[in-house]
């Protein structure tokens, strides 16, 4: 087993794993270290930002407005809470609404199974059995339009996606 | 945005995307890669919100420390493309490194922090510069480095320490901690 690093050696590793540009054994050390001592780990916080900084140094690069625009919309419309604003009419439900239903459709499903279990005695009871075929036909139902409407959804962020990939190609110059 | 507040996602978006855009265009030097890494960083940030500890990191750094993984990822992504194509792709790759070196700074409304990040790096030696380029744009490591300079591993190592040293020491008075 290898020994473990003192502060003198990993002090000077530290700009590197700021950069991270550390490998292999090196990197395991420094990682093991790190876990154990808070001076060190706010020595690297600090050469991280440096490393951040850096970038704030650079030349802007031009980010055109419309372009960040959609990947903001697209970036907010990711997170499963699309602003009601911008959502077509039928998929204003939210996520969080439609998950409420689920646990009604499985009570359901459950109800339907236990009808047709119950509906089986001599003489079959059909009001039951119909009953409880009905309610298992529910269930399916819901399973069905609930997977649907998530690959309705996936496309059509996927195709959104696609609109505007095409028509940023089409204004840039 | 731990909370799952999206609101809080639109924010840091409006505050940090042209810094998260400009740094991978740097390092890519393409836009459409470019504004990839931007909805990869942010969407990064907000699926992993909870691991940010506001009292080690500024938002602002943890964001575009994502984004520098994100944008470097990319670049040996394509570095190993170029190599496995042919020995073409690898002279491509030496000379497109040859573009990873720090862009002039011509920005007049740099932050206070910034400027004196940015006079810093005009005082760096050369071959310190250089070597802290590599390492900043490219993501190369020390050997790497070592290869492609011809200098030897330890002077290189020595010389991204230094420079980092230096910057740090500019930065900020919050790089100074007192240990027994």
């Amino acid at each position: 087993m290898t020994e473990p690093l003192t502060h003198t050696e990993v002090e000077p590793l530290l700009p590197a794993a700021a950069l991270e540009i550390l490998e292999g054994e090196e990197l395991a050390r420094l990682s093991a270290h790190l876990e154990d001592c808070t001076d060190c780990t706010r020595l690297l916080d600090v050469y991280r930002d440096v490393v951040a900084g850096l970038a704030g140094t650079l030349p802007e690069q031009p980010f055109h407005p419309a372009r960040s625009e959609r990947l903001r919309g697209r970036l907010v419309a990711r997170t499963g809470r699309i602003p009601i604003a911008d959502v077509p009419e039928r998929r204003r439900r939210s996520p969080a609404a439609a998950d409420r239903w689920i646990g009604w459709v499985v009570a359901a499903g459950l109800a339907g199974v236990l009808m047709v279990h119950h509906s089986f005695h001599r003489p079959v009871a059909y009001g039951w059995l119909a009953a409880g075929l009905l309610m298992l036909l529910l269930l399916g139902l819901g399973v069905y339009v609930r997977v649907q409407r998530t690959r309705m959804a996936n496309l059509e962020d996927r195709l959104a996606s696609l609109v505007q990939r095409t028509e940023d190609g089409a204004t840039q110059p | 945005m731990a909370d799952g507040d999206e609101s809080a996602l639109a924010q840091l978006y409006d505050r940090l995307s042209h810094r998260v855009h400009t740094l991978a265009y740097w390092i890519l030097k393409d836009a459409d890669d470019a504004e990839d890494v931007v909805e990869e960083t942010f969407w990064q940030a907000w699926r992993n919100a909870g691991e940010f500890n506001r009292n080690r990191a500024a938002a602002s750094t943890w964001i575009l420390m994502i984004a520098r993984t994100r944008a470097l990822d990319r670049l040996r992504a394509r570095r190993r493309r170029a190599e496995r194509t042919s020995q073409a792709g690898a002279s491509t790759l030496l000379d497109s490194l040859d573009g990873n070196s720090y862009p002039a700074a011509q920005q007049p409304e740099l932050t206070e922090p910034d400027r004196r990040l940015s006079e810093a790096l005009g005082t760096l030696p050369l071959e310190q510069r250089q070597a802290l380029e590599l390492a900043f744009f490219a993501g190369l490591s020390h050997g790497e480095i070592a290869d492609r300079t011809k200098q030897p591993l330890g002077t290189i190592k020595t010389r991204i320490r230094l420079a980092m040293e230096k910057l740090r020491e500019r930065l900020s008075a919050r790089a100074s901690r007192s240990r027994d």
